[in-house]
């Protein structure tokens, strides 16, 4: 599992390690589920929301 | 009565806009002490709305269905010159300078604004347990929550304060009251209705749609809303069809997938029976019922979930260093988004277009798709844990379980009243349907309410 105590300090975000061991738990649930979703994207495959143009929207 | 029997008795001269309005008026009056279901009322414009609906009528140049019906807005569409909060501390003062594209689409259709309601503080929850504003309760039961986050909205429908109130959807936010407070709720197609205006979450999951006391009612209100709006990137083009049609008798030829996996797994007895009694009543109108396996849901919520808690910590980043101004549950959960990678967020952005093609493949073999909007009846204030067949679950994980994957694909849902536990409170039936094809949810919705 990911160290979030480090992550958050590494980032210098203001979260207070009490708060970090609360929610840790949950980011924990949630990078396990993630994990397997990480592989297996091939590489033609473009984000969901991606941008467009101008000229694009007015079509 | 509907905004449709509402609308026929206005036209007839058998009622007028203001006595509409000064009953609604008198409902919340009676009802928001015990409920807490607006956050703002909006008496002397209502009244002067009514009073400009009844002149149009008497020249015979009224604009519509809803022209004189007191409806209300979730407290984070922008008003102007009336504040909108968005259940926050940061806000509570807000009075924006503009109206949001769907106040601007009901007023220019006539509907009398009544009042702003109350919500899961910034839209991020199911509760409306409201720190700052308080608890929004549910008319079944005032001990129990009414869903969120439009909380206040299910409830002030449910309650009879207005016929119509506008909701906003990332993770079941619309599907979700609507069920708890058995109203009917719809969540249009991502693109369908224009969110300018209105207080983002996750910009790439937030749809707009009303909650309401019929499904044609929930037509009605679509008709006037839908369509593209250049302010909005993410509005179609796409044509707007004519969604107030009644009088859906038959499902003759419609193809409805019942799932064989996840949705029908952990699900309280009651919800389960009512969901199967639904199932039976469309084959009974002549719907054709396959049963199908769904995509990978949990897949699909994983996805959802790591899109919304990157979305909205970007999105109150600037607000994030003033801690003490947001509610406990809403805070962990901006404090976990500012630890999601940024490659994590792009990887589910990719994920997601996988499972769109994934659920393209499903619809082709089925016209729309049935679920339970929630495993469960509404949970009691403050309550933190769901047991579902003796095993214990998170409220907002269980609440979100069936509604949330489908932000992440953009697809129409209906949620309508299908029954109630043994407490009374309501149930909900959520159908799901192809993009941009609300008038197929909406007719099969229409069918089973007349029927049930």
């Amino acid at each position: 599992m990911k160290h979030w105590q480090a992550i958050s300090h590494a980032m210098n975000l203001d979260i207070p390690d009490e708060q970090l061991v609360r929610i840790a738990a949950s980011l924990d649930g949630l990078e396990s589920a993630f994990a397997p979703l990480r592989t297996g994207i091939e590489s033609g495959t473009d984000p969901a929301s991606i941008f467009r143009t101008a000229v694009e929207e007015a079509e | 009565m509907t905004i449709a029997e509402a609308a026929a008795e206005l036209r007839a001269k058998k009622i007028s806009s203001v006595e509409l309005t000064k009953a609604a008026l008198k409902t919340i009056e009676k009802q928001n002490p015990r409920l807490n279901a607006f956050i703002t009322v909006t008496t002397g414009q209502a009244l002067e709305q009514a009073a400009a609906s009844d002149a149009r009528r008497a020249r015979k140049r009224d604009v519509g269905l809803l022209d004189g019906i007191p409806i209300a807005l979730k407290d984070l569409f922008y008003t102007k010159g009336i504040r909108t909060t968005a259940g926050s501390l940061f806000y509570r003062d807000f009075v924006p300078g503009f109206d949001s594209a769907v106040t601007e689409k009901l007023q220019a259709a006539g509907a009398v604004l009544v009042g702003k309601t109350g919500m899961h503080e910034l839209a991020y929850g199911v509760t409306s347990n409201n720190p700052h504003f308080g608890a929004v309760r549910n008319p079944h039961d005032p001990d129990c929550v009414p869903g969120g986050s439009s909380g206040g909205s299910g409830a002030a429908v449910a309650a009879g304060m207005c016929f119509m109130a506008m909701g906003s959807d990332t993770g079941g936010s619309i599907r979700i009251p609507a069920a708890f407070c058995g109203t009917v709720g719809l969540k249009p197609t991502y693109g369908r209705v224009s969110r300018y205006g209105s207080m983002p979450l996750g910009f790439s999951l937030d749809h707009m749609g009303p909650l309401t006391r019929s499904v044609r009612d929930a037509g009605i209100v679509l008709n006037a809303l839908a369509g593209f709006d250049a302010r909005d990137d993410s509005t179609s083009h796409k044509p707007v069809a004519d969604y107030s049609d009644a009088g859906v008798e038959r499902l003759d030829g419609m193809r409805i997938g019942v799932p064989k996996n996840f949705y029908l797994d952990r699900v309280a007895p009651e919800m389960l029976a009512a969901y199967r009694k639904c199932v039976q009543t469309a084959a009974g109108l002549g719907a054709q019922v396959t049963e199908v396996k769904v995509p990978d849901i949990v897949a699909l919520n994983t996805i959802g979930r790591v899109i919304l808690l990157a979305e909205a910590s970007a999105l109150m980043e600037p607000h994030l260093g003033d801690r003490s101004k947001f509610g406990d549950d809403v805070l962990a959960l901006f404090d976990q988004g500012r630890l999601i990678a940024a490659t994590d967020y792009v990887q589910a952005q990719r994920r997601r277009r996988m499972m769109q093609q994934e659920f393209l493949a499903l619809f082709e073999s089925i016209d729309c798709l049935f679920t339970p909007v929630t495993p469960t009846a509404a949970p009691r204030i403050g309550q933190t844990t769901i047991e579902i067949n003796g095993e214990a679950e998170d409220v907002r994980l269980a609440t979100t379980r069936f509604v949330r994957g489908i932000n992440v694909l953009g697809l129409p849902a209906l949620a309508l009243p299908c029954g109630k536990d043994a407490k009374g409170m309501p149930l909900g039936l959520q159908i799901i349907g192809r993009a941009f094809e609300e008038e197929t949810i909406l007719a099969a919705g229409s069918a089973l309410e007349s029927a049930m």
